[in-house]
């Protein structure tokens, strides 16, 4: 390769990754805070906060990785308390793993070339998918970050030693544990790849399946297998023992396995991720990542072909196709299904794409002008969904990755809290009654108030309170108890989940009163 | 979803503390409830009826929400409404502009091509956040009945639905507000006294009470349903001179 072609390539990476810090930086915190954002942000602020006696919660909670990400961050920002910290601080955290994510195709420059891997980091950079989940405080994209590491690296040649090598992969085993109990089943998704892949060799393992060749193995492959287990096992117990600080925590680590409780209405039917990703579907715009899952499966047909010539390459890429196919059709098996739970499945699936790409400095150049425009194509298609998803659409139920959204008009609600406060005396809206339940991110946007009470129905103690906030489920129920003491505005907190904000009378009086000259 | 629950114990304790020293208000004048305006009025005395097709009834989903008392009265017939003999539909096929450049769906002209139907390709759509559409009715005249159809096929509430005249197009001098319910001003407006309404077949009736004006400016902020801004249908009244 000349000069030239490498400043040439060079220059074709940093525009790849700079579009992909641009699509998840850009306006990070415009949009509204998501429900689990807001409780993501309040384990956060536990963390921040020493006298809150932060301890990871099996029950409830997913792994700490996400907050003690998130916390320096916060406190490099000069954010040390619940009502200080800012949507910005949080969702850096998120928005740098998905930067990072789109270099990981730079692992496997040396096996499969620098066009294939810029192409897989060019469709990392701009899937709807991953950009509209990059820019949201929630586990998924360090998940999907630290997966797709440890598989981009268990696939390279090392240049040091195995037992380093598997080292750092068992490191990264080990965070995707303390980020979310699912890694689990990108244990299992992997296990079975490789299962599939080793049994195309089957006749090669069974002539080398020799007693001599069993304990050569063993030895060359025992400290790279306990250099694993002990690195997963370290970087998983320092975040779920807090450095080592909360013994306990380790178990609870264990535990979460069989106590945490999800929510309830997240069920859907089998076919839920390939609609949204692969069917297109029109909600203002036509929606389809269909593209990328076209070239994942022509990378996954080329490498059946015959060519006889890359054995690795193409264990690789079966690699790689069995194992998002496990991992989608075990979260497709499973009833609770979330848009962002296909993030570390789809990485797969770029990366793969990308691999369809796989030999072309050897193609004839009108193949190889028809590929590059296909995938300028794609690039650019995606690039102007992710715009939409993460722009106008960002907050619309008609995006298939806008799950549940907040709406703006609870961002204005804080707004005029604060200008309310300011025509009243100091703490004359407090205490706060939020009544209902589902009422998350609502606690994010209250809590500039020092006391809030939350009350899963309506009691008498209700009625003393300036400021009500009933959810749907209870709008009837407090309107008749709060006919005559409070006036009722309706407000939004998600789409079409509409709450009832009561003002007590003389507020909204003093609020509506002239002001004076 | 999760830790719906864990402020509960915590705040929910600190607020019962409080509450003893919580003022009550119980006996306060109900009143009090709402904004300034009770609906358009009777419009002009001795005038004639208003008159205008009405669109079917077509409403889709749950209604959402329902017996929020401040809420303008749901009405279930089209309101008696007098106008001075002469006044005729002025907006219709008349030119429409608004600030998004690039609406989700639907067009501007849709305001006022007299089809009122619900459903998709009868409406506007423009993005989120507070949006303006503007009719220009070519000539200033005194204007006495505004009718707005924002989205009736859901029982829904727009926010902050603002009605302005002036015979500036850019709005910035000679602006008479007709109806503002922008009562927080989170549009940044000014402070509206006017009450929310539940979306239906009947639309928004504004009274013009007169006034003068070539352009009509309407905003809104989103809905109890989602952030997005629409129009169906809008017609101006008034009285060619």
């Amino acid at each position: 390769m000349n000069i030239s072609s490498k400043v040439f390539l060079f220059f074709c990476w940093i525009a790849v990754i700079t579009l992909a810090a641009f699509l998840r930086f850009d306006e990070l915190s415009d949009r509204p805070f998501h429900f689990d954002e807001a409780t993501g942000a309040r384990i956060t602020s536990q963390r921040i906060n020493p006298a809150a006696d932060y301890q990871f919660n099996p029950v409830h909670n997913h792994g700490p990785l996400l907050s003690a990400a998130a916390a320096p961050i916060c406190q490099l920002n000069g954010e040390t308390s619940w009502r200080s910290m800012s949507k910005l601080s949080l969702r850096i955290a998120t928005a740098t793993a998905g930067t990072l994510l789109v270099m990981i195709p730079l692992c496997w420059r040396r096996r499969f070339g620098d066009i294939p891997m810029l192409a897989a980091s060019a469709l990392l950079a701009t899937s709807p998918l991953l950009v509209y989940f990059s820019r949201m405080f929630i586990h998924e994209m360090i998940l999907a970050l630290c997966g797709l590491a440890a598989l981009a690296l268990v696939c390279v040649r090392p240049k040091y030693s195995h037992t380093l090598k598997f080292g750092v992969v068992g490191g990264l085993v080990g965070l995707m544990f303390a980020t979310k109990e699912s890694f689990a089943i990108s244990i299992i998704a992997w296990t079975a790849a490789g299962a599939i892949v080793a049994l195309s060799h089957i006749r090669k393992i069974n002539q080398h399946n020799t007693s001599k060749n069993r304990q050569r193995l063993w030895r060359e492959f025992r400290m790279p297998a306990l250099s694993f287990a002990a690195a997963a096992g370290i970087s998983a117990s320092w975040y779920y023992t807090d450095g080592f600080s909360n013994l306990m925590g380790a178990w609870d680590a264990v535990r979460t396995f069989f106590v945490y409780q999800t929510g309830a209405g997240h069920d859907k039917p089998f076919s839920y991720y390939f609609e949204m990703l692969a069917v297109p579907s029109k909600g203002g715009v036509w929606w389809f990542e269909t593209p990328i899952l076209v070239l994942a499966t022509i990378a996954l047909i080329r490498s059946y072909l015959p060519s006889g010539k890359r054995r690795h390459q193409e264990d690789i890429t079966r690699f790689l196709a069995f194992s998002a196919i496990f991992h989608i059709l075990i979260y497709s098996t499973i009833s609770y299904k979330t848009p962002w739970l296909m993030c570390l499945p789809w990485a797969h699936v770029c990366l793969l794409a990308g691999l369809s790409f796989r030999g072309f400095s050897q193609w004839k150049t009108p193949i190889q002008a028809v590929a590059t425009l296909v995938l300028i194509g794609v690039i650019f298609q995606q690039n102007r969904l992710t715009r939409y998803a993460t722009g106008r659409f960002a907050n619309d139920a008609r995006n298939p990755y806008a799950y549940a959204p907040t709406s703006r008009d609870v961002e204005s609600i804080r707004t005029w809290m604060r200008d309310l406060t300011q025509h009243l005396p100091p703490a004359a809206l407090e205490p706060v009654a939020v009544v209902g339940t589902e009422y998350w991110p609502l606690p994010w946007y209250l809590r500039d108030f020092d006391a809030i009470g939350y009350w899963p129905e309506p009691t008498p103690a209700v009625s003393q309170c300036p400021l009500v906030f009933a959810m749907p489920e209870m709008a009837d129920d407090l309107q008749i108890q709060l006919e005559k003491s409070h006036v009722a505005l309706p407000r939004t907190l998600r789409s079409h989940v509409p709450v009832i904000l009561f003002l007590r009378n003389d507020h909204w009086q003093q609020w509506n009163a002239p002001e004076s000259p | 979803m999760k830790i719906t629950t864990l402020p509960t114990l915590v705040l929910g304790t600190a607020s019962l503390l409080m509450l003893s020293s919580c003022k009550d208000d119980s006996s306060a004048d109900s009143n009090t409830s709402g904004g300034s305006s009770a609906g358009p009025g009777i419009g002009t005395t001795g005038g004639v009826e208003l008159k205008t097709d009405l669109p079917k009834e077509v409403i889709e989903g749950s209604p959402k929400p329902k017996n929020v008392k401040n809420l303008m009265p749901e009405i279930k017939k089209f309101p008696t409404f007098l106008v001075p003999e002469g006044t005729v539909l002025l907006s219709q096929g008349k030119t429409v502009t608004s600030s998004d450049d690039f609406p989700i769906l639907g067009e501007v002209s849709y305001l006022t091509d007299g089809e009122k139907e619900a459903g998709e390709g009868y409406f506007l759509e423009m993005v989120e956040g507070t949006q303006w559409a503007q009719i220009d009715l070519e000539k200033s005249n005194p204007l006495y009945a505004i009718l707005i159809w924002h989205f009736h096929s859901e029982k829904r509430v727009y926010h902050d639905v603002i009605v302005q005249v002036s015979d500036d197009p850019e709005f910035k001098s000679g602006v008479t507000t007709l109806y503002n319910n922008d009562y927080d001003d989170s549009s940044g407006l000014g402070k509206g006294s006017d009450r929310p309404y539940i979306e239906s077949r009947f639309g928004l009736l504004v009274n013009g009470k007169g006034t003068k004006g070539r352009y009509v400016r309407l905003y809104s902020r989103g809905s109890t349903s989602n952030e997005m801004n629409h129009y169906t249908e809008v017609e101006v009244f008034g009285k060619p001179e």
